[in-house]
């Protein structure tokens, strides 16, 4: 029976065949759980045994928590300060590498810190952004200003998201890289010819030509900004005054420390619709503004 | 023939795998691993568990014992809650006692070991077994007994001041005034992880508005608020300290072990933390740490208190029975041999305020004036996250961290708690 449905698929829509791995796997990973999500989303838990069907309590109490709200403000702006700091600096190195001898070293150079561990790199800034004789503020106090608390409110996202930066521009840059790598000579020869600048090549021709990555990167920086755990943790700690806690770490505690999963389902379900609804508005600002992209 | 060999080879490839596993089976019946699982621990409390779990695979053959650890906090957050939840729970794991160990208790994670109690009994400190027992049965063999608030100060510094411990508040805050005036900072805390000023300001809580009181609202007690006009007035106690500059600017910013650098180079005089100050920080010094400059009093008397103004904040620990343990026997076993004698009085030796009796070494000037500390009073305040509702005591840590931080009043930061476990009242 089951060769025989096989055979019958083989023959006629042998495709199927080729997508059902990747189906099968979609679904055990993504579909699957996201459904029991949506389930747990309804229950009441008592640490890890469901003990209330059919509750919306959870969806009304995040409308009130004052927590979760930080949460979402923090994400938001760490996002907002990641599109800058990540691709905007990627964008910027790329520019400036694509156009200078030997650019394997500076690509490198520029790459090389995504390749350090996050406790590295979480360890390393905290040095860098300590309080008491930590290097930034050693410059600042040896140029006759303050100590500052870098890693305390108002500072606490521009720090975190400067560390993101310097992990990820790297990366974007690579990206744009190979973008403006693939712009053809004559093009840029033509606009030489025709007296343009570096920098108008730059933003009247190079930029235009790769802005379907632009928006790819952007896609990259909103959907990863919701991910940000490990930078935070290691850099903030328990963050006591809750002056940089994201959505991640905000569902870490309620799942696992609070082990309420009831209420960590609900704000992963709002949280999803929130992914959701950027996704969508990133490709209707994809298709109005950078539609389709000319091949070389 | 072609699919008769297919057969043939499905049918060789099924009897191999059935073998395999059939055999696998066998070596696990025969070959038995004890999991054992505890925050990290010093070097040389490792070597003393090392020489136990030694002695008691000699004393089981084909038993195996494995030693699962993660720092503190990630144990007590995500480490141990993930394990137990795992296919391969540890069979014997370290809790901090109270309501932690009655919420085991309840999830069906905690062997009930009075059996193993009531033989051991005599051999422990009665006050040991506080946060261990719930409904007349016990859960967790208590090997330690700490005070989890001392204040510990830099001896040097004192003297060179000319400064004496202080019995009232109103002293106290004299002398972080002579100390700030000195340009050393006062009270020093490294509270990235948000427990060390919520221990340290929630002692405030229950000598300010009183110990049942406190207790109550902790519990979250029908009726209890916060936002009640004695714990803002204890508050008000832990604001003023921040407000006057007597705690290092970076309290919530600086982590715990890096803030212990600053003890030594002379730029804070004292550091709220518990006996555990001895083996982790002047380890060299855990039997007599005067002679790393170091000694302790506890919170001065606060003026009009309405708790008890000798308690002191403390907490027993120990190991915890898995229930779900397919080796009942083995752990109750290991427990048996963790807390006999000859192995307590090692780790005594290496700083632990052990639980069974005879085996602190009352020679020492210190371990004397710690057990005079316990002694000294009939109330024990249990530390708000490992004595109430985890979720509770985040909030509070929260808002004690802000008003230190003077980001918020006492009043708006204990609303803000209220607001907070609003959910869990019901």
């Amino acid at each position: 029976m089951f060769y025989g449905v096989i055979n019958m698929i083989a023959k006629k829509n042998s495709y199927i065949l080729f997508a059902l791995p990747a189906v099968l796997l979609f679904l055990i990973i993504v579909v699957i759980p996201l459904l029991f999500t949506v389930v747990f989303s309804f229950t009441e838990w008592r640490r890890f045994n469901i003990i209330k069907f059919g509750t919306f309590e959870h969806y009304i109490r995040s409308l009130s928590d004052p927590v979760l709200g930080k949460a979402f403000i923090h994400n938001f702006l760490y996002i907002l300060f990641t599109i800058f700091l990540e691709s905007g600096t990627g964008l910027l190195l790329a520019g400036i590498v694509i156009h200078l001898k030997r650019s394997i070293i500076y690509r490198s150079l520029f790459f090389s810190p995504i390749i350090l561990p996050s406790i590295v790199v979480g360890v390393l800034w905290r040095q860098i952004y300590a309080y008491h004789a930590g290097l930034l503020n050693s410059i600042l106090t040896g140029l006759g200003g303050k100590d500052i608390d870098w890693l305390s409110y108002p500072f606490t996202m521009i720090s975190v998201s400067i560390v993101s930066g310097w992990l990820f521009a790297g990366f974007f840059m690579t990206i744009f890289y190979a973008g403006l790598a693939r712009i053809p000579d004559s093009i840029i020869e033509s606009a030489k010819l025709d007296g343009a600048s570096a920098s108008g090549i730059f933003l009247k021709i190079e930029l235009p030509l790769i802005k379907n990555l632009i928006m790819l990167a952007l896609l990259i920086v909103t959907t990863g900004g919701f991910k940000g755990f490990d930078l935070f943790q290691i850099l903030l700690r328990r963050d006591p005054l809750e002056s940089g806690i994201v959505l991640p770490v905000f569902l870490v505690r309620t799942f696992f420390e609070n082990q309420d999963i009831g209420y960590g389902s609900a704000v992963s379900m709002l949280l999803t619709l929130v992914v959701i609804a950027i996704i969508i508005v990133i490709n209707f600002i994809n298709k109005i503004f950078v539609g389709r992209v000319e091949e070389f | 023939m072609k699919r008769v060999f297919l057969l043939f080879l499905c049918t060789i490839l099924l009897v191999f795998s059935a073998g395999i596993l059939f055999a696998a089976g066998s070596q696990e019946n025969a070959k038995v691993t004890l999991r054992i699982a505890s925050s990290s621990d010093g070097p040389d409390a490792i070597n003393i568990y090392d020489s136990m779990m030694a002695e008691f695979e000699k004393n089981n053959p084909g038993v195996t014992v494995t030693w699962d650890r993660s720092s503190g906090d990630d144990y007590q957050f995500q480490g141990l809650p993930s394990l137990l939840a795992s296919d391969t729970p540890p069979d014997v794991y370290f809790e901090w006692g109270g309501n932690r160990v009655k919420n085991h208790a309840e999830d069906g994670e905690a062997l009930d070991i009075t059996a193993l109690a009531d033989e051991i009994r005599p051999t422990l400190e009665s006050s040991a077994w506080s946060g261990a027992v719930f409904n007349g049965k016990t859960y967790m063999i208590p090997t330690n007994q700490d005070v989890t608030i001392m204040m510990w100060y830099n001896k040097d510094i004192f003297s060179k001041l000319g400064l004496t411990v202080p019995g009232t508040w109103d002293e106290f805050l004299n002398l972080c005034a002579r100390i700030k005036g000195a340009g050393i900072t006062p009270i020093l805390m490294g509270n990235s992880d948000a427990w060390v000023a919520g221990n340290f300001a929630g002692l405030f809580l229950s000598r300010v508005a009183g110990d049942k009181e406190t207790d109550d609202v902790l519990s979250l007690k029908k009726g209890t608020r916060f936002n009640n006009p004695a714990f803002v007035k204890a508050m008000q106690y832990a604001a003023d300290l921040g407000k006057k500059g007597y705690i290092n600017r970076d309290v919530n910013t600086l982590g715990y072990d890096p803030s212990f650098a600053r003890l030594f180079d002379n730029s804070s005089a004292m550091y709220p933390l518990g006996t555990w100050f001895v083996t982790e920080v002047v380890p060299e010094n855990a039997k007599d740490p005067s002679k790393a400059h170091f000694d302790f009093f506890n919170l001065p008397v606060f003026p009009g208190g309405k708790g008890d103004q000798t308690s002191y904040m403390g907490l027993n620990t120990g190991f915890v029975a898995n229930a779900k343990t397919k080796h009942k026997d083995l752990a109750v076993k290991f427990l048996k041999l963790m807390i006999s004698k000859d192995y307590q009085v090692k780790f005594a030796k290496i700083g632990n305020f052990s639980s069974v009796k005879g085996t602190l070494d009352e020679s020492s000037a210190y371990i004397r004036k710690v057990q005079n500390l316990m002694n000294s009073t009939k109330t024990v305040v249990l530390p708000p996250d490992t004595g109430y509702s985890v979720e509770m005591a985040e909030s509070l840590y929260s808002a004690i961290a802000q008003i230190l931080a003077n980001d918020k009043t006492p009043e708006a930061a204990l609303k803000a708690v209220d607001q907070k476990v609003k959910h869990l009242r019901k």
